[in-house]
C-alpha cells in the first residue's frame, strides 16, 4: 500500500538494462540517464560496499586498487550478479527521482532479451522489485527497438530489427505488435573491443585494455572497407619487453580484427531471413531491415549487411538511445490500450 | 504531394547527376527498387514507406552521393517534435522539480487529509463542552421566585446569585467540587449570619436533582419547614428548606426500599452483589435517600453513625456493621 503511495509521487520509467549501458528513459522527459552498467565494489574483510556505480566505476575498469574490483553485473544481456544489479538499478532508480524526497516506487519496464530463459527474466523482475519497483513489466529489447525506431509495430506489415547492443545482438521480425521470429547471438559491442585486443596482441605482441579497445573501434572501426584509411596511435604493454609501447593501428587492420564477430551478426541475420515467413520476408525486402543499438554506430555496418542481404538496411535515428524510448512508448500504448499485457512478454 | 523545390530530392537529384550516375546504378547500390530512388528525388513521399524508412533511405543516399546527409534530413518535411528530442543532446541526470499530476494529487490528498484530521481533532476538543454541560433552563435557574427575594443588599441575594452563577458556569463539575462550592456558599452565610434576610426557597419536591445542586444547605440543626415570609424580617436565622429527599430506583424490577436518613455528611455506595455499582455519592446531612429496587444490596456507608437506615420499613442497627464508622452490610440478603 505504502508503495502505491510513493507511487504518487515516482514516474514511469521505461530501463534499458544492457550490459554495457543502462539508460533510463522518464515520460515527457526522454531519456534521463545513460551509464555504463559498472558497479565497483570495495571489499573490507568480509564485507562488500558499493564503491562507484555508473560513470564513476567505469573510469575505475581495469584500474581499481586490490580491494576495489569494478564490475559490469551483467553478462550477455542478462544478470550475472544479482545482488550487484540490484544495487546499480537501485541507484540509477533513486538517481532518476533526485528532486524527491520520498522514497521513490515507480512503475518499471524493463527490457529483456528475446531468447532469456524464464530463470533470467524473473531475475531480472526481482532485481527490479528489489531496487523499489512497484510495478515490473518486460519486453523483448527487439520490440522495445522497433517501437522506439517508430517502426509501424501495430499494421500487418512485417518489419525486421537488428539491436546490436554490448553483449547481444538481437534479430527479430515483428509484425501485429508481436514478435514472429526472433533470434539472439551473444555478439554485441563487447565482442568487437575484445577481437581487438586479441588482434593487436597477435599482430603487435601487445596487450591494450578494453577501455583503449573501444577506443580504437570507435575512432577507426568499420565493417566495411573504407576509401580512406585512417590511422591512431594506441599505447599497450609490449609482451616481450614487458613495458609499455606505443604503435598505430590503421582501419583496414581493425576491419580485420572484426570479421569474426561481424560475420556471426552476417549470419544470424541470414538465418532469420531464411526462416521468415514468405509473405514478412516480401514485406522486409520491400522497406528493409533498421539497425538499432550502440552497435549500429560501427561504421558502414548498414553497407556491410545490405551487400550481404541484398537488402535495403537504414540505421535507426540515434540508435543507442531506441530500446528506452521504445520501452517508454510502450508504456504509453499498454496505459492508452488499457491492456497490461499489450507488449509485454510472459 | 507534388514536387517541391523545399525538399531535399532536388539537392540529391544534382549531386547524382554531378557525379554521372544514374538512377539505376543507385538503385542497385542501395538495394532499392528504381521508383523508390524517383520518390526520393521527386520529394514524394506518399509512394515511399513510412518516414523511418524514408529517412533511411535518405541517409544512405546522401552518404552514397558523399553529401553530408543531416542538412538534408533537416529539410525532410516530416520532422517531429519527437526526432528533434531524440537527436538533440542527451539531457542530464537532473530533472526539473516540475510537479507531475499524480505528485499534484498525491500532495492535495495529503492535505486534505490532514485538514480534516485537524477539524476533526479540534472539533472534538469543542464538542467535549456542550455535549456534557447540560442546559441551563433559564426557568429553572431562577427558581427563586422575585417576590420571595430580600432586598438586593442582603447577603442571601448575593450568595444565591454566586451560587447561580456557579450553576451556570460549572454545571458538571465533580462532585467534589459542588461539594466545595456549596460549603463556600455554607461558610460565605454564616459570616454573615445577620444580615441574611429570610429567605424561602420554594423548591419543588418534583425535581430533586436540582436540590442537590441547590446552593442554600439546611443547617443539620434547623429543621424547619414553613416558609418564613419575608415580611417578618426576623432578626434570627431562620434557614428553611425543604428536606431533601431523594427518591431513586436503581434496579428494573423490585420493591425493596432502603431509607437512609442523614443527619451528617456521608458516602453511600450500593451495590449488587455481583459487584455491579448501583448507586454511589455523597449524600449531605439533612437529607433523605430512598432506593427502591430488588434486594439484595451490597451497602457501604462512610459514616454510619450520621446515618439511619429503614429497610422495607424496618430499622437496621447499623452499629452491628460498624468498624471505625463505617458500615459494610448486605440487605435483603436471603
Amino acid at each position: 500500500m505504502f508503495k502505491n503511495i510513493r507511487g504518487l509521487f515516482s514516474r514511469d520509467l521505461s530501463i534499458d538494462l544492457g550490459t554495457a549501458n543502462t539508460l533510463i528513459y522518464v515520460r515527457d522527459q526522454g531519456i534521463v540517464l545513460n551509464e555504463p552498467s559498472v558497479v565497483a565494489i570495495r571489499v573490507q574483510g568480509n564485507q562488500k560496499t558499493v564503491a562507484a556505480v555508473g560513470l564513476d566505476a567505469k573510469r575505475m575498469l581495469g584500474r581499481t586498487p586490490g580491494n576495489i574490483t569494478a564490475i559490469r553485473p551483467l553478462k550477455d544481456g542478462v544478470i550475472a550478479d544479482f545482488l550487484v544489479t540490484e544495487k546499480m538499478l537501485k541507484y540509477f532508480i533513486s538517481k532518476v527521482h533526485e528532486n524527491s524526497f520520498i522514497r521513490p516506487s515507480p512503475r518499471v519496464l524493463v527490457c529483456v532479451p528475446c531468447k532469456s530463459t524464464e530463470v533470467e527474466r524473473r531475475a531480472i523482475r526481482e532485481s527490479a522489485l528489489s531496487a523499489g519497483a512497484r510495478d515490473v513489466r518486460l519486453v523483448e529489447e527487439p520490440m522495445a527497438a522497433a517501437i522506439g525506431a517508430g517502426l509501424p509495430v501495430q499494421e500487418a506489415v512485417g518489419t525486421m530489427v537488428v539491436d546490436i547492443g554490448g553483449g547481444t545482438t538481437e534479430i527479430a521480425i515483428i509484425s501485429l505488435n508481436g514478435v514472429v521470429y526472433s533470434d539472439t547471438v551473444r555478439v554485441g559491442g563487447d565482442r568487437f573491443d575484445e577481437a581487438i585486443v586479441a588482434y593487436v596482441r597477435r599482430t603487435q605482441g601487445s596487450l591494450i585494455g578494453e577501455a583503449t579497445a573501444e577506443r580504437i573501434k570507435q575512432e577507426i572501426g568499420a565493417a566495411y572497407p573504407q576509401k580512406e584509411i585512417r590511422e591512431i596511435d594506441v599505447r599497450g604493454r609490449n609482451l616481450a619487453e614487458g613495458v609499455p609501447r606505443s604503435f598505430t593501428l590503421n582501419s583496414n587492420e581493425i576491419l580485420e580484427a572484426l570479421q569474426e564477430p561481424l560475420s556471426m551478426i552476417v549470419q544470424a541475420v541470414k538465418s532469420a531471413l531464411e526462416q521468415c515467413p514468405p509473405e514478412l520476408a516480401s514485406d522486409i525486402a520491400e522497406t528493409g531491415m533498421v539497425l538499432t543499438g550502440g552497435g549500429a554506430l560501427l561504421r558502414d555496418l548498414d553497407v556491410l549487411l545490405a551487400e550481404e542481404t541484398g537488402l535495403p538496411v537504414i540505421i535507426a535515428e540515434d540508435p543507442l538511445t531506441c530500446v528506452a524510448r521504445g520501452g517508454g512508448k510502450a508504456l504509453e500504448l499498454m496505459d492508452a490500450a488499457g491492456n497490461a499485457d499489450l507488449l509485454s512478454t510472459e | 504531394m507534388a514536387e517541391t523545390s523545399e525538399g531535399p530530392g532536388s539537392e540529391l537529384r544534382t549531386a547524382r547527376e554531378s557525379m554521372g550516375v544514374n538512377i539505376r546504378e543507385v538503385a542497385d547500390a542501395m538495394n532499392l527498387p528504381t521508383h523508390v530512388i524517383e520518390a526520393l528525388e521527386t520529394d514524394d513521399y506518399d509512394r515511399l514507406p513510412p518516414s523511418v524508412f524514408t529517412r533511411g533511405y535518405l541517409r544512405s543516399y546522401a552518404r552514397l552521393l558523399e553529401v553530408p546527409p543531416e542538412p538534408l534530413l533537416a529539410r525532410y518535411p516530416e520532422v517531429t517534435e519527437e526526432m528533434d528530442a531524440v537527436t538533440g543532446e542527451l539531457p542530464s541526470v537532473s530533472i526539473p522539480a516540475r510537479p507531475s499530476l499524480p505528485m499534484l494529487l498525491g500532495a492535495g490528498a495529503a492535505v486534505i487529509l490532514i485538514v480534516l484530521f485537524l477539524v476533526w481533532w479540534f472539533a472534538d476538543d469543542d464538542e467535549a463542552v456542550p455535549t456534557s454541560a447540560p442546559v441551563v433552563d433559564p426557568a429553572e435557574t431562577r427558581n427563586l421566585p422575585p417576590a420571595t427575594r430580600p432586598d438586593p443588599a442582603a447577603a442571601g441575594e448575593g450568595i444565591a446569585e454566586a451560587a447561580e452563577s456557579e450553576a451556570i458556569t460549572e454545571p458538571e463539575e465533580t462532585e467534589a467540587d459542588v461539594v466545595q462550592a456549596s460549603e463556600a456558599v455554607e461558610t460565605e452565610a454564616r459570616e454573615t449570619p445577620v444580615l441574611s434576610a429570610p429567605e424561602t426557597v420554594s423548591e419543588p419536591v418534583a425535581a430533586p436533582e436540582r436540590v442537590e445542586q441547590m446552593p442554600v444547605r439546611i443547617e443539620p440543626e434547623t429543621a424547619p419547614v414553613e416558609t418564613v415570609p419575608v415580611e417578618t424580617a426576623e432578626p434570627a436565622v431562620v434557614r428553611t428548606a425543604v428536606p431533601g429527599r431523594q427518591e431513586r430506583r436503581i434496579t428494573e424490577f423490585g420493591d425493596d426500599v432502603a431509607i437512609f436518613e442523614f443527619s451528617e455528611d456521608c458516602w453511600v455506595e450500593v451495590k449488587s452483589l455481583d459487584g455491579e455499582n448501583l448507586y454511589s455519592d455523597l449524600n449531605r446531612a439533612g437529607r433523605t435517600l430512598v432506593l427502591t429496587g430488588r434486594a439484595p444490596f451490597r451497602v457501604l456507608l462512610g459514616y454510619a453513625p450520621g446515618v439511619s437506615l429503614r429497610f422495607n420499613d424496618e430499622p437496621v442497627p447499623l452499629e452491628r456493621y460498624s468498624r471505625n464508622n463505617v458500615a459494610n452490610l448486605v440487605l435483603g440478603e436471603r
